[in-house]
């Protein structure tokens, strides 16, 4: 007999195991080398989630009690799979283009970004989904008290208990580690795979030994079944048909499976390999039900519980070894099911509910709050374990003796609800945000009352004379038999009534209402998705600092990311720096990349925040416009064209800006470089003329001296200034190359440029190990010049600097920030020109040549120096190519 | 395959592979719901489960190779972007 101890001990390894397997693959994946983690075959392997331990151990029960019915379940998803062209296909591609996380992100994104309808299908997903967790902990308790027949100290309660902690704990370790659900969860996605494989493969090998070692082939078998109860087809036409729906809705609509269909989906090519190979996984998993459960009916003592054939057969004829490889399939089959419904639900939970609470709660909103990230981590990790809380305590409630079948399809039901909205929003261009929110809660409400809550039995929820006779005596209300429809099985009779009702009032509710303005820009996302390319909508630009949304985005995304983004739409505008103007397209590029991080609406709501009134007043011209917007969708093509021309429009404009700027500095260079030269030579020669007259005192000769000799350095400094700075202009310069470490390159600057320590410079030693091809004294040359302006211009008391060194591919990128006001918005753009000097301030003889001559320097080595906003003080980013390359020419 | 065809005939194409891709689950949907119309099983003729369970296997069987024929037929180089003529 196996114990209970080698059991626990052998899913603790497992589980060990599954964690090396999940942090390998994160691991594969953040260096790059994960390209076979996005294959077909894993995707396809990810789907098999949808086969919990309801497919493992309850398809057997299933089949024993109602005969094939058993298959709706898994021919429903057949369905789904092998027509993904018409609906799957579009659902990823939106996914994809709107960063959905979740579905009941889609819902809200899709009828204008509402809050309420985020919130309603959450609130609808943690309740469905709470008896589906439940089921997977009843039957991982249940399989292990098969093995354990002397019934030991803990309860299978205190099982449960501690199945739920172990998953919430691997759930928040790898689910939680990345906010940005479009990173995909790698580790979690492999563990899953390698999961899909160990249950399919037990109960394969379950299949195998009942069919060719315990019945002697496959011919025996078949008269085995013509001669059990369940011999004859008796399935009900009504279920037959609403199953096969009910789980092709299901399959849609459950928080886990859109999780793994569209939100983990890296390539919508995918869906063609898994369109034939996950129906091949359902079949495979599907073949050997009936045979296991007609020979466990045939051999099995009256009155076992068909839900553990797949454990007790092999048990009967003593295969240990099998039993315990199918006791760990079923395992897998509950476990991944429950990390992935917790990472959906968490992410639904903390977009739609905590977040928007969050915002409103702090009214000044997203820009001047804390970071933003840790909230939401945070709730996503208390969400996880709610989740797996409450799941526990339906466990707890129900007593653990339902059928683990019945218990999926109240789940699945409830789910279903969604499908009205989610069709008509892909599909129906007149469905509103109002419609759905009302059809959801009509259905949501005819679900709970006829079917979730007579599922805790008569006298539970609802006392047996309102099942009886309906609340009141009212006879049409009759839980189980509403408007009198009496006869039908509960399920399908709740599904009938719960989805029609919910559709109607959807349908009626949209045709009712019109959309607002939102509502119609989305919905021509949505609805024409394939046929159309994207375009700009929503706001008008505003007045929005975009430093501003740097600052706000950099807290969201993480500064590397949102200076990357800031980075490219700026170069993409034809710009320079890290600040683009704040155009539509760009703010709707904005937008949803925050909303891959924390959900549609809450991107919607934060940006709305940030712009001010503007979003409004774009509903308003919209409201105006909306004639002309039906036009544009057919014009995209013009559009297009017609922005490209406004681009090359607006690139031309800037190179005129430019060159007028260049001919007034030019001007302005020859008046400076007067100014400039003029007032040393001007005391230089008043000086010499003092000193000519006679009578002047020693120590007075000393001093008129000592000045001419000073003026005159700073006249040679100021030459050899601009004379550097033509070298370097006309590419003439002599590069001294050598191989150096960065490290020293830096001592050196802060030596020369700070001596006597009047900044507090932060460094970190250990980032700056790192070797360099470069010429040493130009770099060093530009630290110096960056330093002193820091020791100069910087306003912070004490001074600070802090210097950050990173890799960024071939380059290495240095940033040195103080913890001054920094540098205006005005002032950055010319503070590396020539003769450029912020403030009016002489300190130190500056010419205000120093930036210039670093930026001249810097693009000599193949890098660059630019001026880094958002960070607090006046903060500079110097990078520098690892090997400096000749270019050619 | 490897010749260029004129564009009205790619697009022709085209629309008769998108066509198969949704007349598939239709016609599996019909083949799924057959069961509905077998007799009963209290009637005279009743089917029996081992005949049902081949015959639907079969079915499940012909509709994941309809799907392999089918991921083959749209596979990227001829479902690239829409762009009818």
């Amino acid at each position: 007999m196996i114990s209970l101890d080698l059991l626990i001990g052998l899913s603790v390894l497992y589980v060990i195991f599954l964690f090396v397997v999940a942090f390998l693959a994160e691991r594969a994946a953040q260096r790059g080398r994960g390209a076979w983690l996005r294959s077909p075959l894993i995707y396809t392997l990810s789907l098999s989630i949808y086969c919990t331990a309801w497919t493992f151990y309850g398809a057997v029960g299933f089949a024993a009690r109602s005969g094939l019915e058993f298959l709706t379940i898994y021919l429903g998803p057949t369905g789904v799979m092998i027509g993904w062209w018409l609906v799957l296909r579009k659902l990823v591609q939106i996914g994809r283009a709107e960063r959905i996380t979740s579905i009941a992100d889609l819902i809200s994104s899709r009828f204008g970004k509402s809050t309420l309808l985020g919130g309603i299908v959450t609130a609808l997903a943690v309740i469905g989904t709470t008896p589906y967790i439940a089921l997977q902990l009843q039957s991982v308790t249940l399989s292990l008290e098969v093995f354990n027949e002397n019934a030991s100290a803990n309860g299978p309660a205190s099982i449960a208990f501690w199945v739920a902690v172990g998953l919430a704990v691997f759930t928040i370790i790898f689910g939680t580690r990345n906010l940005d659900v479009n990173e995909r969860h790698s580790g979690v996605v492999m563990a899953i795979a390698v999961e899909a494989i160990v249950k399919l493969v037990a109960l394969l090998a379950v299949g195998a030994f009942v069919v060719w070692g315990v019945a002697g082939g496959v011919g025996n078998v078949l008269n085995s079944i013509d001669a059990s109860p369940i011999a004859r087809w008796e399935v009900s036409n009504a279920r037959w048909l609403g199953l096969t729906f009910l789980s092709a809705a299901a399959f849609l609509c459950l928080p886990r499976m859109f999780q793994v269909l569209v939100v983990e989906n890296s390539d919508e090519r995918h869906l063609a390999v898994a369109g034939w190979a996950f129906p091949l996984y359902l079949l495979a998993m599907s073949l050997f039900v009936v045979p296991i459960a007609v020979i466990g009916l045939e051999l099995m003592p009256a009155g076992s519980n068909p839900d553990l054939f797949v454990l007790t057969i092999p048990l009967a004829f003593g295969q240990e070894g099998l039993a315990m490889f199918a006791f760990l399939g079923g395992f897998s089959s509950a476990t991944s099911m429950v990390i992935v419904a917790a990472i959906a639900l968490s992410t639904m939970v903390s977009n739609h509910l905590v977040t928007p609470i969050w915002i409103r709660a702090t009214e000044s909103g997203a820009s001047v709050s804390g970071d933003i990230r840790s909230v939401v981590l945070l709730s996503r990790r208390v969400s996880i374990a709610v989740v797996l809380g409450l799941g526990y305590l339906y466990y707890w409630l129900s007593g653990g003796g339902t059928a683990l079948a019945a218990i999926g399809l109240i789940s699945f039901t409830g789910m279903a609800q969604v499908l009205p909205a989610m069709l008509g929003g892909l599909f129906w261009r007149n469905a509103t945000g109002i419609g759905a929110a009302f059809g959801l809660l009509v259905g949501f409400t005819v679900w709970l009352y006829s079917l979730f809550l007579p599922s805790f039995g008569p006298d539970v929820m609802l006392s047996s004379d309102v099942i009886e006779n309906g609340p009141w005596g009212i006879g049409w209300l009759r839980p189980q038999a509403l408007f009198g429809v009496t006869g039908l099985d509960p399920v399908i009779h709740a599904v009938f009534w719960s989805i029609a009702l919910n559709a109607f009032v959807f349908v009626v509710g949209s045709l009712l209402t019109s959309p607002t303005p939102m509502e119609r820009l989305q919905m021509m996302q949505y609805v024409g998705v394939t046929d159309l390319g994207r375009q700009a909508r929503g706001r008008v630009e505003s007045g929005a600092d975009s430093e501003d949304l740097l600052i706000m985005a950099q807290r969201i995304l993480g500064p590397e990311e949102a200076q990357f983004l800031f980075r490219s739409a700026a170069a993409g505008q034809g710009l320079t720096g890290y600040l683009p103007e704040p155009t539509a397209e760009f703010l709707e590029q904005l937008e949803r990349s925050l909303a891959g991080s924390v959900g549609s609406a809450t991107a919607n709501a934060m940006l709305t925040q940030m712009l001010g009134q503007s979003n409004v007043s774009v509903e308003d011209l919209l409201a105006v416009a909306d004639e002309t917007a039906q036009i544009m969708e057919y014009s995209s093509q013009l559009e297009l064209q017609s922005a490209e021309l406004t681009k090359t429009a607006q690139q031309l404009k800037d190179a005129n800006d430019k060159l007028m700027q260049l001919s007034h500095q030019k001007d302005a260079f020859l008046s400076q470089i007067s100014h400039e030269l003029r007032t040393p030579m001007t005391s230089i020669r008043a000086f010499s003329e003092i000193l000519q007259t006679a009578g002047l005192s020693a120590h007075d000769q000393t001093r008129y001296a000592s000045i001419i000799l000073e003026e005159s350095q700073r006249l040679t400094r100021l030459l050899d200034d601009l004379l550097d700075l033509s070298v370097l202009e006309n590419g003439q310069v002599q590069l001294d190359l050598s191989h150096v470490q960065l490290g020293d390159i830096l001592n050196r600057a802060v030596d020369a440029a700070d001596p006597e320590g009047q900044l507090k410079i932060k460094r970190r030693k250990s980032a700056e190990d790192k070797h360099l091809m470069t010429d040493a004294g130009r770099l060093a040359q530009v630290f110096i010049n960056l330093i002193s302006n820091a020791r100069k211009y910087c306003d912070g008391d004490p001074k600070e600097l802090t210097i950050r060194t990173r890799n960024q591919g071939d380059f290495v990128v240095i940033d040195f920030v103080d913890n001054g006001t920094g540098i205006s918005r005005a002032d950055q753009s010319v503070i590396f020109e020539k003769f450029a000097r912020v403030s009016d301030q002489q300190k130190a003889g500056s010419a205000g040549l120093g930036l210039a001559i670093c930026k001249e320097v810097m693009a000599n080595l193949g890098g660059t120096v630019a001026y880094l906003p958002g960070q607090g003080g006046a903060a500079f980013r110097v990078a520098v190519p690892k090997e400096y390359q000749a270019t050619g020419g | 395959m490897t010749q260029p065809k004129s564009n009205n005939r790619r697009s022709h194409d085209r629309r008769r592979r998108v066509d198969a891709a949704i007349v598939l689950p239709l016609v599996g949907a019909v083949l799924v719901f057959v069961p509905v119309l077998w007799p009963s099983a209290d009637s005279a003729t009743p089917v029996n489960t081992s005949s049902a369970s081949i015959y639907l296997f079969l079915v499940w069987a012909a509709m994941i190779f309809g799907a392999v024929i089918l991921a083959y037929i749209l596979r990227p180089s001829t479902s690239a972007e829409p762009s009818d003529d």
